[in-house]
């Protein structure tokens, strides 16, 4: 998975004839399904980007979002934006070869569909996925949805070549406006994925084996059910520091994106970003300027040839 | 080559070390350049332009064998440890590059543990601790493989106690390890208060300043800020020296350090320990980390207490090594 070059052509070319014959994006959902669809089935899955000769340095970028009732309209508006932010993130550079997995997380103490994770693609073949992912419309009622059990899938079952080869990690944005459990359930993870785990994972272990390999973002949209609750944002800062970002503006999500991603990769800085925003006729640069004015920047990127002496060797440690 | 004007247009237009001084005998090279170029040796016409080249030609050949790397000059690497390069810049600063880009990760939690000691720990304490110079990343061309980079500063002329435990195999003086395990209590105290557990309180990780009694604890990668998550990986070859909580993924807490700080200090004293500071150390490592201190400021007054009532009041004891 994960060849291919992104075309907005070809996307709007499929939302016309979507729109044509009155199917919503989210047509499998609509169309009243509510079982995975088999290829959003984390069961037993390992999802995969990586290089190759068309993308030789490959960096994965995982958007999953709370599909639960509590969201409203947000994972359509979502859906609807996407397409254009992922062409400005090529457009403009900010990541030159992005691959680009969505999913959806519901709660998996009453959702029949509680975690639905796609591929890791490079061009328009994502939407599909996002065209397959059932919105729950449930969700616990206790302000709590498996967010956990999403992180632990992208801790232990996905494999990004930017990360083993390179040392650099993906993005995973989390957007939802609720807590996580605080710990990963054995006897969910056996149910859903289909690991043979003996033991519960407290939250913050799975946290912190998740942001060893992708650089981790939790974004509550307004607009969303919990959105306003003070308790929602304190829960993921305390997790993330300030990689918790609050958005005024749900349908500025996908420039929030791939802003993060343009700073991330050292493509841009945040000035430079919002009037990159602003010239492509985004009317959200506030909200987005908003939210990502506290993200802590990874400093300077120098490239130039390595030091004198040997990088050879390995390390002489042994990880938890 | 004794012509100026020759001399003056070869360190203008050398490129590299080979170009200006030669594979064969550089520094016979350099010494002829020197004297050809040297001010007091040419006449006035060319005295300008014969400066300049002399200050270029002497300034090169001091930073010969080095590069410039990041506004940093870099030479040879000084210090190979468990994961990352040590690379001396000069005046305490080096520049630590890790291995492998997988640790960079490593690298990071050793920026936010020092950035968040620097910001809220008692600046009189602060020289216990490295100083975070600069931090940034490098991208090899070739490869795309990414490494974060940090630049930290301490005091010169440093030694680790794991150094010292080769110097001194038969183990060392208490009186001796006494004021490297105060200080040693005094840097924990700083970064606990701050909220930071350093994680491997380990022999390579203790460095002292011998002549002026000076103590920093160094390598900060496998720190946790705010009880954030477990200590992210142990050095095999201690792997008895954390205390049980660290090999169980829980969350270390001040007494983690504590108990690892005390096994440094054991572990130097060999059997010249006498029993008092045995049974205080044997209170500091219960395997039980609620029944382990978890103050060091507290442990500290303890500690003193214990080594007045052993050797009486203190004084300062030159340390040679």
């Amino acid at each position: 998975m994960g060849s291919g070059v992104w075309s907005t052509d070809v996307y709007d070319a499929a939302d016309r004839y979507r729109r044509s014959t009155g199917r919503s994006a989210f047509a499998y959902s609509d169309s009243g399904a509510r079982t995975v669809h088999p290829q959003l089935d984390p069961r037993g899955a390992v999802r995969e980007s990586r290089d190759s000769a068309e993308h030789p340095e490959s960096i994965s970028i995982a958007v999953l979002f709370d599909v639960t009732g509590s969201m409203r309209d947000v994972p359509r508006v979502l859906q609807t934006k996407l397409p254009k932010l992922l062409g400005l993130l090529l457009r403009k550079s900010y990541a030159r070869d992005p691959q680009i997995m969505f999913g959806a997380i519901g709660d998996a103490t009453c959702d029949r569909v509680p975690l639905q994770i796609g591929q890791f693609e490079s061009d328009n073949r994502m939407d599909d996925d996002l065209g397959r992912i059932v919105l729950e419309g449930g969700g616990g009622g206790q302000m709590t949805e498996s967010y956990e059990l999403a992180l632990y899938f992208m801790a232990r079952h996905t494999e990004i070549d930017c990360f083993a080869k390179r040392g650099r990690r993906g993005y995973l944005f989390v957007i939802g406006d609720e807590l996580a459990y605080d710990r990963v359930k054995a006897r969910e993870v056996r149910n859903i994925i289909g690991d043979d785990l003996h033991e519960d994972i407290p939250l913050r272990r799975i946290v912190s084996e998740v942001r060893r390999r992708y650089d981790t973002y939790f974004l509550v949209p307004h607009g969303a059910g919990h959105a306003g609750n003070p308790k929602v944002l304190s829960f993921w800062r305390d997790l993330l520091g300030q990689n918790a970002l609050e958005l005024d503006d749900p349908a500025a999500v996908c420039e929030t994106i791939a802003l993060t991603v343009g700073l991330g990769e050292d493509a841009i800085d945040l000035d430079a970003g919002l009037a990159d925003l602003a010239e492509v006729g985004s009317t959200v640069t506030a909200s987005v300027s908003n939210a990502l004015a506290p993200v802590a920047r990874g400093g300077r990127v120098l490239s130039t040839w390595g030091l004198p002496g040997t990088l050879q060797g390995d390390d002489r440690i042994s990880r938890l | 080559m004794t012509d100026v004007h020759d001399a003056i247009r070869l360190v203008n237009e050398a490129h590299t070390d080979e170009d200006l001084f030669g594979t064969e005998d550089p520094h016979r090279r350099y010494l002829r350049l020197a004297a050809v170029l040297h001010p007091d040796r040419v006449e006035a016409g060319t005295r300008a332009a014969a400066t300049e080249a002399f200050v270029t030609l002497t300034t090169r050949w001091r930073a010969r064998g080095t590069v410039v790397f990041g506004g940093y000059r870099v030479g040879a690497v000084t210090h190979a440890g468990d994961i990352a390069n040590l690379y001396g810049l000069g005046a305490g600063q080096f520049l630590k590059q890790p291995r492998r880009p997988a640790n960079n990760d490593l690298i990071e939690r050793e920026v936010r543990a020092l950035r968040r000691i620097a910001e809220q720990g008692d600046p009189r304490y602060l020289p216990y601790v490295p100083r975070l110079v600069d931090t940034f990343r490098h991208r090899e061309p070739a490869t795309g493989a990414e490494r974060r980079i940090n630049v930290l500063g301490s005091a010169p002329h440093l030694m680790s106690l794991a150094e010292v435990a080769r110097r001194r195999p038969d183990g060392l003086d208490p009186r001796d390890v006494a004021w490297m395990w105060r200080r040693l209590l005094v840097a924990l105290g700083l970064s606990h208060r701050a909220g930071v557990v350093h994680g491997a309180v380990l022999p390579e990780h203790v460095l002292i300043e011998p002549t002026e009694h000076g103590v920093v604890l160094v390598d900060w990668c496998y720190s946790v800020v705010d009880s954030m998550d477990h200590v992210p990986a142990v050095v095999p070859r201690y792997a008895d020296w954390y205390p049980p909580e660290v090999h169980k993924r829980q969350i270390p807490r001040p007494g983690t350090d504590i108990a690892m700080a005390t096994r440094c200090m054991t572990a130097l004293m060999g059997d010249r320990a006498p029993a008092p500071l045995l049974a205080f150390a044997a209170g500091c490592t219960l395997p039980s980390p609620g029944a382990r201190p978890d103050d060091a400021w507290r442990l500290l007054a303890e500690l003193d207490d214990v080594l007045e009532r052993l050797y009486g009041a203190r004084t300062f004891r030159p340390l040679h090594l």
